[in-house]
């Protein structure tokens, strides 16, 4: 097999609501190598952050894991304790979220939160901290990093704000870094620059990535390999070029054509009809079956399994064209 | 299916489900998450009923008045008078039973005055701001900056006793409670995309006030009357204890504790009847109120 | 038809107890929109895009500047005539959820502006509210619906239903699609093409996405810093972009396009402060083209090629100011 870093098998979470079990995650599959990016794609709803807080183990109380398994390295995450998993998160596996202006504390000051990061995960001294802490805040590209870290999170802007939080999630040299929508919330100058940013110290560091987005264009430039969810399981996954390029999953060719492209004019986009479908009362079967214009009887009756087209590109459709 | 078939069928279960799931039964679900209040409603519901049926269910329904039995004076709970009997020998039962009326009225009286009062007031000076915000909100606070009860007694006093009296008495000090609560609601309101929509459509402040600002605020007056209720009841007996509410013989219970009062060493249930109505009421107003508060936010949702 | 000429919007802010600033989100904007025409305003945060749309509304009062609608000015009129004047020009917002009151229904929703302008009543308004609805292509199983109950494409067709109740000639939208899923905004944006065509309605669409632009732009006008530093067709912003910045924002724009290589452009820094922007060219500490002059002098939007505008000294050897603009003062005097 590949030399995967990550492996999700399967995994199926379910929320109680009063209307009964509903299944938010329904047997996500996800490989990740070592060293590379992949970019995780989908629509609202479709279970790509909840997929993320998984492997950390940072799902709501009322989250219920009912089935698989999150291989990190030969180890099942899922098996793990609080304590054993309390000692991955920031170590071994980090994260970055989406508004970094509610994920750093207002009280603290940058270079307070990096220092007690390296303090208590690495038992380093508190000069080595700053040291370390000044040497990723320049890696980020962040000019003075003397003064920011004396700064208050609201004396910065947003996008210093997401190189903060990215330089405290790699101050322990994470093999994995997950990055939900890092830079969603900035303007598209800043969010190119983030991302020119994150290629390259992953790059350095050797650090594989997990990028989740909605936006297929930041994925065909970013990432090495995509993975395409919907209504809370992969129906797509493979190589970037393979994926956005010769896409097998009609959900993926519908992404593809409702997006407008920059390079041409089309008269009107095609969309893909219907919406996305109720958690609640899923579709029986494959769950696009009824928005798309491929399906046949079969797709109704069974879930299809992923099938593999050419190297490392398994498309989860029973009629790939 | 063609493409406008597919969207209406996908759209419309969802939305349908939306649609169904909504009104009473979202109610319902959400009132069966909090019991407590399911319990206040029963609290209350019962003392209405019982007040509003009152004559026709009480076991002595000439003891509301000003009968007099000395005879049967102070007797102690028992059969046939199972809360036992006043100084004057009346069912104490009967008479607290009764007594319900006067208070559920009175309260729902000064709810209904204040919140007629300050709500419209409210609304203007939160969407207006400025002045007209400075002038309304300085008059609020002056009312506010008096203890209530001191201020509804001298308002009591100038219109002589009575439990209508009371009530009215009751209102004035209350009505700034809900000019700030609305007047937060309005400033929140004012800035939302829909009103910058209606205003960019030409609509007049009138319109807005009237047509967004007050229907968003329905669900908050109504949390807060009902937290009100419980209160605006204490403050009913508070001044019948007193003596600033309802005369003897009237049945209230704030005047029945006052005129109990005397008795309580060796006449226990005369003051403790009353006193647990007024207790058993004001709790039950709570609850209901505190569960409407988490009940129309999950309506909402 | 629209003519907005010198426009500024600038805002005091309070900073500290003592110290009052002035942000100026919009300084100096001239343009037109044509009968019938979409123009895309393009720009990122503090580009001032967002309260352009508002001034041409007098959503927000410009401190100073002029629109015009058919040559009749909208920034003397009185409440009175300026209610009726919104009944020509109307908004549809970023978000959808907001832009909705949440104890309306559908049917009242869309109403509104026929019943604040009294234009009809009874059955006259359930039919008109109907045929609205079709239009967008709800129907009458909306009518009752509350917006909570409603997707958020569904609500963003309910605003864009109410906004055409009164037959506008001008809809200016902001960030119509950027609250929806990639699935919804395509239909969406086909809802509004379609709609465009079909009235010929004018349109101002302002956006940070330029390819939703592209899509239904026939002008474009870019924006920095409270200026507009390129002004275009379509086609020729997109083959021929002159500007640095614009180059640089049609190069950070991710796309799943694998053909045409573009040139990566990253721009260093960060978006200018709107209480002190840098001295002469706004863009000028980004710039990877900057020469002296351009720390010293601003520079004017001059139309460089047949109705191609920019504002950049790189290109303004060329002859010709942007008509009616009060920034070109060498060139017109001396023609």
């Amino acid at each position: 097999m590949k030399d995967a870093l990550l492996s999700v098998r399967n995994l199926r979470v379910c929320f109680p609501t009063t209307y009964g079990l509903v299944a938010a995650l329904d047997g996500v599959c996800l490989e990740l190598e070592k060293e590379k990016i992949l970019g995780l794609v989908g629509e609202t709803g479709c279970g790509k952050t909840l997929t993320a807080l998984s492997i950390l183990r940072l799902l709501p109380p009322s989250a219920r894991i009912v089935a698989g398994e999150i291989v990190l390295r030969k180890r099942n995450l899922l098996d793990l304790s609080e304590s054993e998993i309390r000692e991955i998160r920031g170590k071994e596996v980090s994260m970055v979220f989406q508004d970094p202006t509610s994920y750093l504390d207002p009280v603290f000051t940058v270079g307070e939160v990096m220092i007690e990061v390296l303090e208590s995960r690495q038992k380093i001294g508190r000069r080595e901290a700053i040291e370390a802490s000044i040497e990723m805040l320049t890696k980020l590209r962040l000019p003075n990093p003397e003064r920011i870290l004396r700064l208050y999170p609201h004396e910065l802007s947003g996008g210093m704000k997401q190189r903060v939080m990215i330089a405290i999630a790699l101050l322990c040299h994470p093999e994995l870094l997950i990055a939900d929508e890092p830079t969603t919330a900035l303007d598209v100058t800043i969010q190119a620059q983030i991302l020119e940013l994150i290629r390259d110290i992953v790059k350095e560091l050797r650090t594989s990535v997990l990028l989740i987005t909605h936006n297929l264009g930041i994925v065909a430039e970013n990432c090495e390999e995509a993975a395409i969810m919907y209504a809370g399981t992969v129906v797509e996954h493979g190589e970037v070029r393979d994926v956005l390029e010769k896409p097998g999953h009609p959900y993926t060719r519908g992404l593809l054509s409702a997006t407008p492209k920059l390079f041409q004019k089309k008269e009107t986009l095609e969309v893909i009809p219907g919406s996305i479908p109720s958690l609640i009362d899923p579709p029986s079967g494959c769950k696009f079956h009824p928005r798309c214009s491929y399906a046949i009887g079969k797709c109704k009756r069974e879930r299809p399994s992923p099938v593999g087209l050419e190297h490392g590109h398994y498309v989860s459709c029973f009629r790939i064209v | 299916m063609n493409t406008g078939e597919i969207n209406k069928a996908t759209e419309d279960r969802s939305g349908k489900r939306r649609a169904t799931s909504n009104g009473l039964m979202k109610s319902w679900l959400a009132l069966r998450e909090h019991p407590l209040t399911i319990v206040g409603l029963a609290i209350v519901s019962a003392f209405a009923v019982v007040g509003i049926l009152a004559p026709l269910v009480i076991p002595y329904p000439e003891d509301i008045g000003s009968s007099v039995h000395l005879e049967q004076s102070l007797q102690q709970p028992n059969q046939e008078h199972p809360f036992g009997t006043d100084d004057m020998g009346r069912d104490i039962l009967s008479r607290v039973a009764y007594g319900g009326r006067f208070s559920l009225s009175a309260g729902l009286l000064v709810v209904l005055l204040s919140s007629i009062l300050g709500t419209p007031l409210g609304a203007i000076a939160g969407y207006y701001g400025g002045k007209i915000d400075t002038a309304i909100m300085g008059i609020a606070d002056l009312f506010m900056g008096t203890p209530h009860l001191v201020l509804a007694l001298a308002i009591a006093a100038v219109l002589g006793p009575s439990h209508t009296n009371a009530a009215i008495a009751l209102s004035i000090p209350w009505w700034p409670t809900y000019t700030r609560l609305v007047r937060g609601q309005a400033l929140v309101i004012r800035s939302s995309g829909f009103v910058e929509a209606a205003k960019s459509m030409g609509a007049s402040g009138k319109y807005i006030i009237f047509r967004h600002i007050l229907p968003n605020c329905v669900q908050l007056i109504i949390t807060q009357s009902t937290l009100q209720m419980g209160s605006a009841i204490l403050g009913i007996a508070s001044l019948g204890f007193i003596g600033m509410g309802a005369q003897p013989p009237t049945p209230e219970w704030g005047l029945m504790v006052s005129l109990g009062r005397a008795y309580v060493t060796s006449y226990w249930w005369y003051v403790t009847f009353p006193g647990l109505a007024i207790f058993i009421v004001v709790m039950g107003f709570n609850f209901i109120g505190d569960g409407l508060r988490d009940i129309f936010d999950l309506k909402l949702r | 038809m629209i003519q907005v000429k010198d426009l500024r919007k600038y805002f005091n802010v309070q900073i500290g107890i003592l110290r009052k600033e002035v942000v100026r989100a919009v300084d100096g904007i001239s343009f037109h929109i044509e009968r019938g025409e979409v123009l895309g305003l393009v720009g990122e945060s503090g580009s001032g895009k967002t309260t352009v749309g508002k001034c041409i509304l007098r959503l927000e009062e410009p401190t100073s500047g002029e629109v015009f609608f058919n040559d009749i000015s909208i920034s003397g009129l009185d409440e009175k005539r300026l209610r009726e004047m919104r009944r020509n020009m109307q908004m549809v917002f970023q978000d959808p959820s907001s832009s909705l009151d949440p104890r309306m229904k559908v049917r009242d929703a869309v109403a509104e502006p026929l019943r604040i302008h009294k234009q009809a009543k009874g059955k006259e308004l359930e039919e008109r509210v109907l045929s609205l609805l079709q239009s967008v292509g709800l129907g009458h199983e909306h009518l009752n619906r509350h917006p909570h109950m409603l997707s958020g494409g569904q609500r963003q067709r309910v605003v864009i239903a109410r906004t055409l109740a009164l037959n506008p000639k001008l809809l200016v939208l902001d960030e119509p699609t950027s609250a929806l899923d990639v699935s919804v905004q395509a239909q969406i944006l086909n809802l509004l093409r379609d709609l465009q065509k079909r009235l010929d309605i004018s349109m101002l669409l302002i956006s940070h996405d330029l390819s939703i632009i592209r899509h239904l732009g026939d002008r474009i006008a870019v924006m920095y810093s409270g200026k507009i530093v390129e002004l275009a067709d379509e086609e020729r912003l997109f083959d021929n972009a002159m500007h640095p910045y614009t180059q640089a924002l049609l190069s950070a724009i991710p796309t799943p396009e694998f053909g045409p290589k573009k040139e990566r452009i990253v721009l260093r820094g960060e978006i200018p402060n709107p209480i002190n922007p840098p001295h002469g060219c706004r863009f000028h500490p980004r710039c990877p083209h900057a020469m002296q002059r351009c720390a010293k002098e601003e520079p004017k939007l001059t139309n460089i090629d047949n109705e191609h505008y920019v504002a950049c000294f790189l290109h303004s050897e060329k002859s010709q100011a942007y008509p009616n603009s009060p920034l070109c003062s060498i060139t017109t005097s001396a023609a």
